[in-house]
């Protein structure tokens, strides 16, 4: 059903884990963190890709940390919106995606900065094979009065194939001064002195590939709470490469 | 007996003939030390015996006793029994040196080590080069020192057996304690019976492993051969004697290669840090 909108509330001092299942029927996510809660935001896409948009609000002293691990295949977007609208408010937000086949994937990930000393990191990780596409844009903005907040922003794309398009997209806009602001993309395929490296040592290129591979996109497993996700989250990691 | 043999190999980097015609044959329980000034192809041979793809062999043949290694990939040439100790061993992040070691053990075996015998075998082998088991767990070579980096790649020769081990300057960045324990290993090597092409700049680590011939690489060939002798001479007068007695013109470096040049051990230095 479209237009499905769910919504998480963390009250004042609240700390919570939630897990999301973009496979399930819901097409919006409306977050909001209270004064000194805690979320920790577990977002899994293995089924489908699908659009969907997630809008989170941080009060003062809330944090919020999200990571996502999105192995849906078709075609599909992703909007996050993350405001940091109180004192001390802080985000992270970690992604690992494959794209494969004819995948259309596309993410679209903000931190707004509206309050000072607020703290935003982004961390987008994606490999790209066959004939897919993958896009990460990322935007970090700190607002007029969000002095002293720090904001970084990271995206990495590896492209497997010749017939895979990967863009990197980072924007950051900087309305204020005494701020720390960083972004970083690289997009580039798998490095030959890696893959010579690997099978010196009798590894065949498939397997080295694999190995390479594998081990950029696991480490997002680590993040998940729950052992049983994160088992689920490497066999699947371990299926497609 | 296992034979390495060299003919008249001839070897491009980026368009540049490094060299020019090289033919050597080794066998096995031979420790040959390839030395020469810095950019006169040492690393370059080693790399296009392995068969680094940066390395164009224009003409020119090698055998592995009657493997023409040429016509093998990578993988298969290090399942013919060939090592290559390299002197920038790559960080790879992500893949754990653990998982690494056992595909790359069990790439030569017909059946797989079971992860019991594994780990009993890496243990006893960081154990024997002084290096703390943890690391089998973090990411390939991702935050090891110089010297750790050094390390692993003698831990590695250890584990794969190799027939024929080619080793790039795997003292530089060793103290003199790690330089003890990566000579005892290839000593307990060279006692099993294996080759040894051996690149240093350094009379030290020669001096603690048993030699069999010196050879000397100038201008991509090989202008020099013989015994331990040559050796002292180059740690105590560098290179220009050559000039000299052999009447060769030393090239020097061309300067306007060095930031795009690969294969150069100085500025191989310079591209990595670089990057």
């Amino acid at each position: 059903m479209e237009n499905n909108i769910r919504q998480i509330n963390l009250k004042e001092c609240q700390n919570q884990e939630h897990v999301v299942d973009f496979n399930e029927d819901f097409s919006g996510l409306e977050i909001n963190v209270g004064k000194r809660a805690n979320l920790a935001l577990n977002i899994i896409n293995l089924g489908i890709a699908k659009n969907m948009k997630i809008v989170a609000k941080i009060e003062e002293n809330g944090e919020i940390s999200a990571v996502m691990a999105d192995f849906s295949s078709g075609k599909g977007s992703l909007d996050v919106d993350i405001n940091l609208v109180g004192i001390n408010a802080k985000g992270t937000w970690r992604l690992s995606a494959l794209s494969s086949n004819r995948d259309d994937k596309k993410y679209d990930v903000h931190f707004n900065h509206h309050a000072q000393n607020t703290y935003g990191l982004m961390d987008n990780y994606g490999v790209a094979r066959d004939s897919s596409r993958l896009v990460f844009s990322g935007a970090n903005e700190i607002f007029r009065g969000a002095k002293q907040s720090k904001t970084k922003q990271n995206a990495k794309i590896i492209v497997f194939d010749e017939g895979a398009i990967a863009k990197a997209n980072p924007r950051l806009n900087i309305d204020e001064n005494e701020v720390e602001a960083s972004h970083a993309a690289v997009v580039g395929k798998l490095s030959d002195d890696h893959l010579f490296y690997l099978m010196s040592r009798g590894l065949n290129l498939n397997e080295a590939k694999r190995l390479i591979t594998y081990g950029y996109l696991l480490p997002i497993a680590n993040y998940f709470h729950d052992d049983s996700l994160k088992e689920k989250i490497a066999k699947i990691i371990e299926e497609h490469v | 007996m296992d034979v390495l043999k060299i003919v008249n190999l001839h070897v491009n980097v980026e368009d540049k003939e490094i060299l020019k015609g090289v033919s050597l044959t080794a066998s096995s329980g031979e420790t040959i030390a390839l030395l020469g000034p810095n950019g006169h192809g040492k690393s370059t041979l080693l790399q296009a015996i392995m068969g680094n793809p940066r390395y164009k062999i224009t003409s020119g043949q090698v055998f592995l006793n009657d493997q023409d290694l040429l016509a093998m990939s990578v993988d298969e040439r290090s399942k013919a029994g060939l090592f290559l100790g390299m002197q920038y061993p790559s960080e790879v992040a992500g893949v754990v040196n653990a998982d690494f070691l056992r595909a790359s053990i069990n790439s030569r075996r017909q059946k797989p080590l079971s992860l019991f015998q594994f780990y009993r075998l890496l243990d006893s082998t960081y154990k024997k080069m002084g290096i703390p088991f943890e690391m089998a767990n973090r990411s390939l070579n991702v935050g090891f020192s110089g010297g750790e980096k050094k390390r692993n790649e003698i831990l590695q020769m250890i584990l794969l057996e190799p027939r024929f081990a080619l080793l790039d300057e795997i003292d530089s960045g060793l103290d003199i304690d790690a330089m003890t324990i990566v000579a005892n290993a290839i000593k307990e090597e060279q006692e099993k019976g294996r080759g040894f092409l051996v690149v240093s700049h350094y009379a030290r680590l020669y001096n603690m492993i048993n030699l069999t011939r010196t050879i000397v690489m100038v201008n991509g060939r090989i202008v020099v051969e013989g015994g331990p002798e040559v050796i002292q001479k180059i740690d105590k007068h560098g290179y220009e004697w050559i000039k000299t007695e052999l009447s060769i013109d030393i090239e020097k470096e061309d300067p306007t290669m060095s930031s795009v040049s690969i294969g150069v051990c100085a500025t191989k230095e310079a591209i990595r840090d670089g990057k």
